[in-house]
């Protein structure tokens, strides 16, 4: 018992002594500009978890905010991740299709994806369908590539062993060519999913009517500083559940494999 | 000499011939080789190193598709890929099997796929560990938890699940130690006596392919051809060690010594 | 007759490759031709090029995007000089290193974006704010590396260190230096396509110079050809950085059997 306090103490002690010593140095400041963390912490409390109690507290802006980032987010990464396998999967089965997309798959991975935000208005307007689309088309990439490289890189023996038992195509790819690539798929699934979150956030700030960038940029032109941290931390929040989801997802998806992850 | 092309025979290969095209040269791997092994015979190739054992053994079984020639299994010629007749033990056991499913589950993948029900599978994994010489606690583990020999104990359990008649091997004890191998090699005539399977073996050690077969099929240096096929005439009950002292043995093992060296 | 055809064979890729773009262009063009979309979202591939050529002969796209590249360079450089020096001492410290994982993880989890509007409010519109987003960004990747490269120096390594009686600084220079550079230059290519990605994501929110404001004010001006052609020429720019990079870390670490990712 003593060991893991000690343990735990040797992880947190400087994250609590970095917050301590900005709540010191922020409140002798005493600045508008630079809340101290207790004061974001309250107005995090008061933006986001002060509504009824059937709601579990969340409040209007979560609702409203919170909620439309996540199913941007949700839906716009599930889009990449699904089209992206299956197009990296095809393309990773034929090195003549490889090679055919290879220029534009470089191109699109070398893509800074915020710039898409001006396309996408340009094509899309305003509207909720605007973030989506960038989320997806800009992280989308990593998946594709990835998988194209995985699938190209499964052993010939395993295929080999799979058509000598007997697997019919289907199986073979359900089988074998998906798992053997998994690793490989799920790595370029974790970086897509970082782009994700940053384009999220980002299409959220450049142009919207809602979502948790929206409310960052709203208590901005407010003045709110506190208000505006709170959004901040919220928006890693969020980020870092969807991590630890996926985390989750990939231990389970590789569990038993000799190397775990990337 | 027993009568090649005959229908009776477990698996007929005629007239095989393989090239492969590298940067624009054509290079011949495999040169009209002609070879069977009838019902209930276990058959063994052996050749230097380089005489595309694996690349004849990949052909037969139609994972790689010849230039030229015929295979028949009882008489049916094989078409894409592997015939439901014959089954395929790698040397290469680490990456033949599934590193991604457990034992159970690379065991029983040949047979869940015929829709067969999840019991019947199971049931099956459960005999077959036991036909192998494996105990039941490895069920739940993965390939890279087990040593190379085990590894090898379910590549062949996977490999008999389908009740094929046919079992061709590829080296398969090249890279285990050598007690394993002995063992391995007990554990294989045991299943092709009991289960009454005819095995194409192809190995590079001339003492495992005298100990095991009936006949040994002795290829020359690239292009493969077959140069000579030679009769086992040691009693069927053989054992490690007073087999291997027999004067026939030795005579046999020279004799294909010098077939295999003699290039 | 057998070297044109090897030749052949071996430019198959770049063939294909063409093709693949020559596709592309030509289901663009199909696309605009067709009106599936309309010209103000989706110019055709001639009024883009057009376009392109235009920017690249207009004097304030390219003093912009010159800026862009050079807030980019100096956030990089300066992200790498505060990191190095401090990854290789966290690396050293034992209890420094567990303690700062923490710290790491939070800083490397964020999604440096949602800074922009605060470093706004703190450090106003000027370059002083897109150089500080920056290098915070990509300080903790390259921070991230070189710590990882000091605890990866072989036990063995420093054990031959003590018998050839090497002391403090020596082994630093001698063992530890040369096993941590690798880490160091993997975690400064990756650092170069983020720092690129970070630097538009602050001129297109908020930022009053680089090439990404041009963009910003192409996109509300409706100049849709403009907006694709900066696009593109931003992608070709990524593109050639990350080959550059890459490239160079070959080239700076040839003697390692395999690059870590």
């Amino acid at each position: 018992m003593r060991r893991i306090i000690v343990r735990v103490v040797s992880y947190v002690w400087l994250v609590a002594a970095l917050v301590l010593v900005a709540e010191v140095l922020l409140r002798w400041r005493d600045s508008s500009f630079t809340p101290p963390p207790s004061r974001v912490a309250g107005a995090f409390l008061d933006l986001w978890w002060s509504g009824p109690a059937h709601r579990l507290f969340a409040s209007d802006e979560f609702v409203a905010d919170v909620g439309s980032s996540m199913f941007r987010l949700a839906i716009g990464y599930a889009l990449a991740v699904v089209v992206g396998v299956v197009v990296g999967v095809a393309l990773g089965r034929s090195r003549r299709l490889e090679w055919l997309f290879a220029p534009i798959v470089r191109l699109g991975v070398a893509t800074p994806a915020v710039v898409l935000i001006p396309i996408a208005i340009v094509l899309l307007g305003i509207n909720d369908r605007m973030p989506i689309f960038v989320i997806a088309f800009g992280s989308i990439w990593p998946v594709i590539f990835n998988a194209m490289d995985g699938v190209a890189g499964v052993d010939r023996l395993s295929l080999n062993s799979a058509r000598a038992i007997g697997l019919r195509r289907v199986d073979r790819y359900r089988f074998v060519v998906l798992p053997a690539a998994l690793p490989r798929i799920l790595t370029g699934a974790r970086v897509s999913l970082g782009i994700a979150v940053v384009l999220m956030v980002s299409s959220e700030l450049y142009a919207s009517t809602s979502g948790v960038g929206y409310q960052i940029l709203l208590q901005q032109y407010r003045f709110d500083t506190p208000k505006m941290f709170a959004g901040v931390v919220m928006a890693c929040a969020i980020g870092i559940l969807f991590n630890a989801l996926f985390g989750l997802y990939e231990r389970w998806a590789l569990r038993g494999r000799p190397t775990v992850g990337r | 000499m027993s009568d090649a092309g005959t229908d009776s025979a477990a698996l007929v290969v005629e007239g095989l011939t393989k090239t492969y095209t590298t940067n624009g040269v054509d290079h011949l791997a495999i040169e009209k080789v002609d070879l069977h092994v009838d019902a209930g015979e276990f058959v063994s190739i052996v050749g230097p190193s380089g005489s595309g054992k694996t690349t004849l053994l990949n052909c037969i079984s139609g994972l790689l598709r010849p230039s030229g020639g015929q295979v028949r299994t009882f008489g049916t010629p094989i078409g894409d890929g592997p015939s439901e007749d014959m089954a395929i033990v790698f040397q290469d056991y680490s990456r033949s099997l599934f590193p991604w499913l457990t034992v159970e589950r690379n065991i029983g993948l040949p047979m869940r796929r015929t829709g067969a029900s999840r019991a019947s599978v199971a049931s099956a994994v459960d005999s077959l560990l036991e036909a192998v010489g494996l105990p039941r606690s490895v069920i739940g583990k993965y390939p890279w938890q087990l040593s190379g020999g085990m590894q090898q104990r379910v590549a062949i359990a996977r490999a008999l699940i389908n009740k094929p008649k046919i079992l061709l091997m590829d080296e398969p004890f090249a890279s285990v130690d050598a007690q394993t191998r002995i063992s391995l090699e007990d554990l294989t005539l045991r299943v092709w006596r009991e289960w009454n399977k005819s095995v194409l073996f192809i190995t590079h050690d001339i003492d495992e392919a005298v100990y095991l077969s009936d006949r040994v099929v002795v290829l020359s240096k690239g292009p493969s051809t077959v140069k000579a096929n030679v009769d086992v005439e040691l009693p069927r009950d053989r054992d490690q060690i007073l087999t291997k002292q027999e004067p026939l043995f030795g005579k046999l093992r020279s004799e294909v010594m010098d077939l295999v060296m003699g290039q | 007759m057998g070297a044109l055809r090897n030749g052949l064979r071996r430019g198959q890729p770049v063939i294909w490759g063409a093709a693949g773009l020559g596709l592309l262009v030509t289901g663009w063009a199909a696309v605009v031709w067709a009106e599936v979309v309309p010209a103000s979202g989706l110019p055709s591939p001639a009024a883009v090029a057009q376009a392109f050529w235009g920017l690249l002969n207009d004097a304030d796209f390219v003093r912009e995007y010159l800026d862009t590249l050079a807030t980019w360079a100096v956030s990089l450089g300066l992200a790498a000089a505060i990191s190095i020096p401090l990854g290789l001492l966290i690396g050293y410290v034992e209890p420094l290193a567990r303690a700062s994982s923490l710290v790491i993880d939070i800083g490397r989890a964020m999604p440096v974006v949602t800074l922009i509007p605060v470093a706004i409010v703190l450090i106003g519109l000027g370059p002083q704010m897109k150089i500080s987003v920056v290098t915070f960004s990509v300080f903790w990747i390259i921070l991230v590396n070189t710590i990882y490269g000091v605890r990866s120096v072989e036990p063995l390594a420093l054990k031959v260190a003590q018998a050839l009686k090497f002391g403090r600084l020596e082994t630093m220079r001698r063992v530890l230096l040369p096993t941590t550079l690798p880490y160091v230059v993997t975690g400064i290519r990756v650092a170069t396509g983020i720092a690129f990605v970070v630097t538009l994501s602050a001129e297109l929110l908020g930022a009053t110079t680089g090439v990404g404001t041009v963009l910003v004010s192409y996109q509300e001006a409706q100049r849709a050809d403009s907006v694709y052609a900066g696009v593109l020429a931003v992608s070709i720019t990524g593109m050639v950085l990350n080959i550059a990079a890459q490239l160079t870390e070959r080239r700076l670490i040839r003697w390692r059997p395999s690059t870590q990712e």
